[in-house]
């Protein structure tokens, strides 16, 4: 009985081993003379700018946009504007959407920077266009702020809303 | 007979683990959709990066130029997803008077795109192009985040 377990055993053991078996074998060398090391740089390129991910409307707080690094010339700049997708097609403003009812708020936008506070207002005919902020070598530590104020009505559902703006990031050499 | 009732159970139960091994190294990994299926030649940056986008900020990359050339159907780029964000990027490539010329999958942060192939290659000259970031949450919904595009020149070389 025992004999037969061990050979059931052996059996089992060799029908195993029979699968996932790797070999490698690699070309030696001996009497290396030269060694070669690769060097490898990742440049990124000329600017990252760090814009708000999502909004925060139950904080009503201002959205910043700000820079993550800039190699840029003294002659070089990078422009942050809205981009038209932000805007409705066929409305001149921001809108955001209530996540149940799918009621669209409207709102207000205004732009301004830190060295600026002079507040503009941008809807998709007026100013649309308009940099909310203009960074360059000199000026790394400027920081752009755009306020949503929703125009809440009567009929307006309560609860969260949502919506996504879309930024344009160019930059210009004078 | 006993012997040999074990010895069979012992059988079976080997072809039902080979079986199954068999059966999930076949197995696709994930039933996603095309549509939003994280690229696969989104491959980890070569290097550390530096960027200080926390949760609730995305830090967008760009570039002033991209080089082609006018002999080859593919393009080196760097179009990466800084790694600390908190999100995935989905790129538009577009070019002035041609349209979009490469759109990815889902790149997660870390990961970087690293060549973008072209159905054919483009004349000499200099383009005006843009990339469009679309950007998602890690989450099932995936729900849109802000975005952005940045601008840059495409310029197609003849030379070698």
């Amino acid at each position: 009985m025992k004999i037969k377990l061990l050979s059931a055993f052996i059996t089992i053991s060799l029908i195993i081993s029979c699968f996932a078996i790797t070999v490698s074998a690699e070309e030696v060398t001996q009497d290396v003379s030269s060694v070669r090391s690769t060097v490898c740089y990742n440049l990124h390129g000329e600017y990252c700018i760090v814009i708000p991910g999502s909004l925060m409307m139950s904080k009503g707080d201002v959205l910043n946009i700000t820079t993550d690094y800039l190699h840029l010339t003294s002659n070089e700049s990078v422009q942050v504007s809205l981009n038209d997708k932000t805007f409705a097609w066929d409305d001149e403003y921001f809108k955001i959407e209530h996540n149940g009812t799918h009621t669209l708020l409207d709102c207000k936008l205004y732009a301004s920077t830190s060295k600026n506070s002079e507040a503009l207002e941008i809807t998709k005919s007026n100013n649309a266009t308009s940099p909310i902020v203009t960074f360059n070598s000199d000026d790394a530590d400027t920081v752009g702020k755009l306020q949503v104020v929703p125009q809440v009505e009567k009929a307006s559902p309560a609860g969260a809303y949502t919506g996504t703006l879309h930024f344009d990031i160019t930059l210009l050499s004078e | 007979m006993k012997c040999k009732k074990i010895l069979l159970l012992a059988v079976v139960c080997i072809l039902f683990v080979t079986a199954l091994f068999f059966l999930l190294r076949s197995c696709p990994k994930g039933q996603e959709s095309m549509l939003l299926s994280e690229d696969i030649n989104a491959v980890d940056i070569l290097s550390s990066d530096t960027t200080i986008a926390g949760d609730d900020y995305i830090a967008i990359p760009g570039f002033e130029r991209l080089i082609a050339y006018s002999w080859k159907n593919d393009i080196d780029c760097n179009i990466y997803n800084p790694e600390r964000n908190n999100c995935y990027f989905k790129v538009n490539v577009s070019v002035e008077g041609i349209g979009d010329i490469f759109s990815s999958g889902l790149i997660a942060p870390g990961k970087a795109i690293y060549r973008i192939e072209l159905s054919e290659p483009l004349s000499e000259g200099e383009y005006s192009s843009t990339i469009t970031y679309y950007c998602y949450t890690f989450d099932e919904e995936k729900t849109p985040l802000n975005g952005a595009t940045t601008h840059f020149v495409l310029e197609v070389k003849n030379e070698n």
